[in-house]
């Protein structure tokens, strides 16, 4: 009796991992499915490089080719080859998304973490400063910073990617505000100052970790969003510079005189940006569906 | 009530203040000024010095923003340095582009969206909770220049087909003018539609749980009917919100749906006067944009309190 049961528990604590991951991948399987779309592209853009017979930026090939076994995508007005573009641009598209929210959401858990454990008129200052800020309708504002910034320290993919993560630093920190407001009421931060913890040992050691899970969610639900304000920004021309490729960028300026006579050129790196974008946005909403910290906030922007 | 408004309008104050001196300094720190750009290379430094001095850009910046802040609150907004026009009326002629735009686009923004939610919930976990949520995918993950621009290249490809691109009056041509405005309203209504079903479709669905709603079905009523009497009415209020927030934000012009589809509304204002260093037009709008945000938020508490009583309005801290 007493061994029937025990292998019994042996045989489901063999088989318990196991099922959890396959159940896990079943109720979120949009989250998996969004993982898989991003990391695809992932590898596309960071191994592509290698791989493709052609440089971005030479123009050695026939205008305006039509898409061939040589030129799958075509090639545009500078008889570029538009994959190898659109492989380089899901690069740039990646690494600017990735840095600005990088940015974004430390900078967004410092300045929170500190706007709402100094508390007094620190927070209060910061927080006036935050509400200037977001009142701003986002796109006006990117389009001033862009201009006044990128023609004074020139452009590049990383000034693009600093000023987008600047620029989500005020939402970020009043959502990781709220979170520290209630945790610096805990009990143990109580008893860990009692103990004669200084104000930079219970920040770093308690404060900062709690921030963790939540930094983790902010960036899952603003990559998307980082990504699509690059490719918009340079669609006007005012971010990624030419000849550097980007996906936005390759779909604006002089380019579109030529849509009519070379489709190619506007649909194939508008596809490729929105797998992308899709991509990020299957995760955000499988990860919204768990945990929704703008929502518990009261709305964005308010 | 009264009292609310005027405690939130008087808390705009301030923050428009810091906007004004916000762009102020953003747009004197941008390179180059308006003179610089229309002389290109063809000008010497005299000329230069001289159409400064003709707008006022060679004064101190401090005396600059006085002499600004000043006019503002005579209501003189200042005159638009690339259009030799006062910023006020270049604002007024845009404005009907941007509205007409804006109204389209609401319309099919809520039915669509709304419906949609509303679709979705009814049938939760079912086929058609499941095809809508991947289209609402979908509709927020597609880039709008990208739609954009293949609503106006495929039909042109297909069947020679183009809107029109200069300006029709709706009160000429309705016909024309509603081939210039539904295509753009179309790409920009059905994404935001999307985002709409969402938050439409999980406000339902947490109405739906609660006592009143059960309560309705055990008298006998049909689901259509709980769902519309009883649940689409308190499911409405996180939509006022989202609602609220998406006039706002179109009330400052859609700066790539406008260039794409070439309506001269105000975000192609904001975006030619960004790009050409029109410092009074930037600063007007920037202004305009706040006030626009702000008052959308003060017209959502209000619309809350009048349709929840549970909700009162007490201070002005959040304004």
């Amino acid at each position: 009796m007493h061994s029937a049961e025990l292998a019994i528990d042996t045989t489901i604590a063999e088989t318990k991992p196991k099922l959890r991951l396959g159940r896990t991948i079943r109720r979120h399987i949009m989250g998996f499915a969004g993982l898989f779309i991003l990391l695809s592209l992932v590898v596309v853009a960071f191994v592509g490089p290698y791989v493709v017979p052609y440089s971005p930026e030479s123009q050695k090939y026939d205008n305006l080719a039509s898409p061939s076994l040589e030129h799958p995508f075509g090639t545009d007005r500078l008889g570029r080859d538009v994959m190898t573009r659109a492989i380089y641009g899901t690069r740039v598209s990646l690494q600017v998304g990735i840095a600005a929210v990088i940015i974004g959401v430390i900078g967004g858990s410092l300045l929170g973490v500190i706007s709402a454990y100094f508390g007094g008129s620190v927070d209060y200052l910061l927080q006036r400063l935050v509400e200037v800020v977001m009142s701003f309708p986002p796109l006006v504002l990117l389009i001033l910073i862009a201009a006044a910034i990128q023609a004074q320290v020139g452009a590049s993919i990383w000034t693009v990617a600093v000023i987008l993560g600047v620029l989500a630093i005020p939402l970020m920190s009043r959502v990781v505000r709220s979170i520290v407001l209630s945790e610096k009421e805990q009990p143990y931060i109580e008893a860990a100052r009692s103990l004669g913890a200084t104000n930079w040992r219970l920040l770093f050691l308690h404060v900062f970790p709690s921030v963790f899970p939540l930094a983790g969610i902010l960036a899952a639900l603003s990559l998307g969003g980082m990504i699509l304000a690059e490719a918009g920004l340079s669609f006007l021309g005012l971010g990624v510079p030419p000849p550097t490729p980007s996906l936005g960028a390759d779909m604006g300026g002089s380019a579109r005189d030529y849509f009519t006579a070379a489709p190619w050129l506007a649909i194939f790196p508008g596809l490729i940006l929105s797998f992308i974008i899709l991509g990020a946005t299957m995760i955000s909403e499988a990860v919204r569906d768990v945990v929704d910290p703008f929502a518990r906030q009261g709305g964005v922007g308010k | 009530m009264i009292g609310y408004i005027i405690r939130r309008l008087l808390a705009l104050l301030p923050i428009l203040f810091g906007v004004a001196i916000f762009v102020f300094i953003a747009t004197r720190m941008m390179p180059g000024n308006i003179a610089q750009i229309m002389c290109g290379n063809n000008c010497t430094d005299e000329q230069i010095a001289e159409l400064e001095a003709d707008y006022g850009l060679d004064k101190p910046i401090p005396e600059q923003f006085v002499e600004w802040i000043g006019g503002m609150a005579r209501g003189d907004l200042g005159d638009s340095f690339l259009r030799n026009r006062p910023v006020a009326d270049e604002i007024v002629d845009r404005l009907p582009i941007t509205l007409e735009l804006l109204i389209l686009t609401m319309i099919i923004s809520t039915v669509v969206g709304v419906g949609m939610g509303a679709i979705s919930a009814m049938n939760h976990r079912r086929w058609p909770d499941a095809g809508i949520r991947v289209f609402n995918i979908m509709g927020m993950a597609l880039p709008a220049f990208w739609v954009a621009t293949l609503v106006i290249l495929l039909p042109s490809i297909w069947f020679s087909y183009a809107p029109p691109f200069q300006h029709i009056s709706i009160f000429e041509d309705p016909w024309g003018n509603m081939r210039e405005y539904v295509p753009p309203a179309l790409v920009m209504g059905l994404a935001s539609s999307c985002g709409l079903a969402r938050i439409v479709r999980g406000s339902i669905l947490g109405v739906v749980g609660q006592d009143f709603i059960r309560t309705a079905r055990a008298k006998g009523l049909s689901e259509s009917l709980v769902i519309r009497r009883h649940a689409l009415g308190n499911a409405m209020l996180p939509v006022v919100t989202i609602l609220g927030m998406q006039v706002a934000g179109l009330m400052g012009g859609a700066v790539i749906i406008e260039q794409v589809f070439a309506l001269n509304g105000l975000g192609r204002l904001v975006f030619e006067s960004a790009t050409m260093r029109d410092y009074p037009v930037l600063q007007v709008m920037a202004l305009y944009t706040v006030v626009v945000v702000v008052m959308m938020f003060l017209f959502i508490d209000l619309a809350y309190a009048w349709l929840d009583p549970r909700v009162r309005l007490t201070g002005g801290q959040h304004a």
